[in-house]
């Protein structure tokens, strides 16, 4: 859990740190520019719910690494009214969207894996998460610079 | 547009949102960002590359609020899609169930069922060829159905028949089968489907499972029907 990056979602500006962190570990993880854009845009789509619905809340990053793929994983939690419909909460045409499709509907089709916990008056918890597939080149790359690491000097 | 950092993309991101809040076409957008950028190039002493990479940057967070857009689009030109397939299926499910109750006892009938479930779960399912069997006092009746392409109006269909499965490969996607059960378990046949271009997929496995049901129903109630009806009884 190291590696966590962990913001506190107090007001607009905040939504900028969060966007920028998530943008900055995207590009570490070696997201493309745009894959980077979207998991920014997701994230900005759940910080602007917090802020909407509960006021205050926090943004939680971590890397995910994987033999085969890598992947970033957002983990944003409130304590607000909670939803009462969730399943309803993430598909378009949702009040609080206005039927575009942005908003948390707008957040699960850009990443890969989206989930909702949440109970009315307790709060709500988002996990999302956004994998990249890894080439072969960049795991034997890892699999060298492990080798010369565990030599030691 | 030229002020580098997440306070400026967050603004563009903010833009695209307004946007498509508004009704704004992607063309407008580009059409405004590129007004914006003609602009900022042509006054004195800008490092061009550098307004360019920006307004690079900006462009492509603005946009990202059309690409949540497109995607619910897409999904829900998915789900309408299901939802017509869905509704095809049950019209021709309907159509299945009105043409076999309409067969009579009169001599013929068994086979004129059977090449009616052959036809209808073929073109339900979209396959190239489809095969009932029905054991019949000791003896198997076969009814086929089979694509356009295949079909040789001047040929013998018996022929045809056996050079069609045998041109089929028979990979366990590329055939499904169902047995024809009577509603005390007794096998009555098979109904068999082959040969679908991209893959049988598990609603046409479904489908296929409906139709077996739907038609053991009929053949069941047809024989019935006959044995009522005959002269002797």
């Amino acid at each position: 859990m190291g590696d966590d990056i962990i913001v506190s979602i107090h007001s607009d500006q905040d939504m900028v740190v969060a966007r920028a962190q998530s943008r900055s570990l995207a590009d570490s993880l070696g997201f493309s520019r745009t894959e980077a854009t979207l998991i920014a845009t997701a994230v900005s789509e759940i910080a602007r719910n917090i802020l909407m619905h509960a006021g205050r809340g926090e943004i939680s990053m971590r890397p995910l690494r994987e033999d085969v793929r890598c992947g970033l994983i957002v983990v944003a939690q409130d304590s607000g009214p909670g939803i009462r419909d969730v399943s309803r909460a993430v598909e378009s045409g949702f009040a609080s969207t206005g039927g575009l499709g942005l908003g948390l509907p707008g957040a699960r089709r850009l990443m890969d894996e989206f989930e909702i916990e949440s109970e009315p008056s307790e709060g709500t918890t988002v996990t999302m998460t956004k994998w990249r597939m890894r080439d072969d080149l960049e795991r034997i790359r890892e699999r060298r610079v492990r080798r010369v690491v565990d030599s030691g000097p | 547009m030229v002020s580098a950092g997440e306070r400026s993309l967050r603004a563009a991101y903010e833009l695209g949102r307004v946007a498509v809040g508004r009704g704004l076409s992607l063309l407008d957008l580009a059409e405004v960002h590129h007004e914006a950028l003609r602009s900022e190039i042509r006054l004195e002493g800008v490092d061009a590359e550098a307004v360019v990479r920006a307004a690079g940057e900006f462009f492509l967070e603005s946009v990202s609020a059309y690409e949540m857009v497109r995607r619910g689009f897409e999904e829900v030109r998915q789900a309408a899609l299901l939802q017509q397939s869905r509704l095809d299926m049950l019209r021709q499910l309907s159509d299945f169930l009105a043409d076999t109750s309409l067969v009579s006892d009169a001599p013929g009938s068994l086979e004129e069922v059977m090449r009616l479930i052959a036809e209808h779960a073929r073109e339900l399912i979209g396959a190239r060829l489809c095969v009932v069997s029905l054991t019949d006092d000791g003896r198997t009746l076969r009814a086929s159905s089979y694509s356009a392409d295949d079909v040789d109006e001047t040929g013998d269909l018996e022929a045809a028949h056996l050079s069609a499965v045998a041109s089929l490969p028979h990979a366990p996607e590329e055939r499904m089968r169902a047995e024809l059960t009577s509603l005390d378990g007794k096998e009555l046949g098979s109904l068999e489907l082959f040969g679908k271009e991209e893959g049988f997929t598990a609603v046409d496995k479904a489908t296929l499972v409906h139709l077996s049901q739907v038609a053991s129903a009929a053949v069941e109630r047809l024989r019935l029907h006959m044995t009522e009806y005959t002269p002797e009884n």
